[in-house]
């Protein structure tokens, strides 16, 4: 039944994804700032968070280039102009549907795991629901053939 | 152990031809469905999905062009042909790790000189399954989908797969 993946995904939560750490960096730091942390970590976007810790924004390598490289800008621009201020997040007792609905009506690639005061505290990509998915069925997805079309029809090896 | 479909003789898990009628074996110790999930990635072929139409550029479209066509289209990547067939792949990752850094120096660069080459592909006759096992293991976000002639139907990507299963599992 289709009804235990939706089971399976109402049943785990966002915690036992494992989110990444929060990638974090002041919301008045500019673009080149950001990009260099990203760069650092090779992920996607990066959280901007005001003085108090709390989260104000997301900068990911899709903004970077619709709102910079697209449009010419200088990396030297406040990243408050570039990033994404109005956005989605998560709680860490928040369930994996929850998280699919979002990523699904929403577009996004990456969302922010916040705490009751809107401190991030880890991001959860698309990748991790990859994952979560190919975890319920494991022989179905990891015992295939790297070749989807190649079968053998020799012995071979000793 | 392994049933043969020509004879129905049981067979050594693994082994290449039947034993006892010499029919081949192959693909008889893939993975079988278990429940409805199961049954439903591994049968719906990629051809079926809503796939992303190919932006496909010239080797010798300049970077600063493809982020223009990446901007304006909303997309992760584009396709690049050489010689009019498919060759690389290129995407707004790349422009992150190894070129936005470098200020405007990369702009009129080729972008066959950056691109990824030969990419992991699919056919459209192959399954979920087998992007999931692509984008889970070799953690691709898109796999350009190729027809019968090798050229590119369209882009699945990471997005449209979870969209997919979202509006699948929804559906009970």
């Amino acid at each position: 039944m289709f009804s235990e993946l939706k089971s399976a995904l109402r049943n785990q939560s966002v915690l036992g994804l494992k989110p990444a750490p929060a990638l974090t960096i002041d919301s008045g730091s500019t673009v080149e700032a950001a990009l260099e942390k990203m760069r650092a970590v090779r992920g996607g976007c990066v959280l901007a968070v005001d003085a108090s810790g709390k989260l104000r924004g997301i900068f990911t390598e899709r903004d970077l280039v619709r709102k910079v490289l697209a449009a010419a800008k200088s990396l030297t621009m406040p990243l408050s102009e570039a990033m994404t201020g109005t956005l989605r997040t998560l709680k860490n007792d928040d369930s994996v549907l929850k998280a699919m609905e979002i990523f699904s009506s929403g577009g996004m690639r990456h969302l922010p795991v916040v705490d009751d005061e809107g401190l991030p505290v880890g991001i959860i990509s698309v990748k991790h629901l990859i994952h979560f998915l190919a975890q319920t069925c494991p022989e179905a997805i990891y015992c295939l053939p790297p070749d989807p079309e190649r079968v053998s029809v020799e012995l071979y090896g000793g | 152990m392994t049933i043969c479909d020509a004879c129905g003789a049981e067979n050594i898990q693994g082994v290449d031809t039947c034993a006892e009628c010499g029919s081949a074996l192959a693909g008889n110790d893939l993975p079988q469905p278990s429940n409805s999930f199961e049954q439903h990635i591994m049968a719906t072929r990629l051809k079926e999905l809503a796939l992303d139409p190919p932006l496909f550029v010239d080797g010798s479209d300049k970077l600063g062009h493809v982020v223009d066509i990446l901007a304006s289209k909303g997309k992760g990547c584009v396709l690049v042909r050489r010689g009019g067939h498919f060759a690389g792949i290129f995407g707004e990752r790349d422009l992150l790790l190894k070129h936005a850094h470098r200020q405007d120096a990369w702009r009129d660069d080729p972008v066959e000189k950056h691109m990824i080459p030969g990419p992991v592909t699919l056919k459209g006759s192959a399954t979920i399954a087998h992007a999931l096992n692509k984008m889970d293991i070799g953690d691709y976000r898109h796999i350009p989908v190729l027809g019968k002639d090798g050229e590119p139907l369209g882009v699945l990507s990471i997005k449209a797969i979870i969209r997919h299963l979202s509006e699948w599992a929804g559906a009970a």
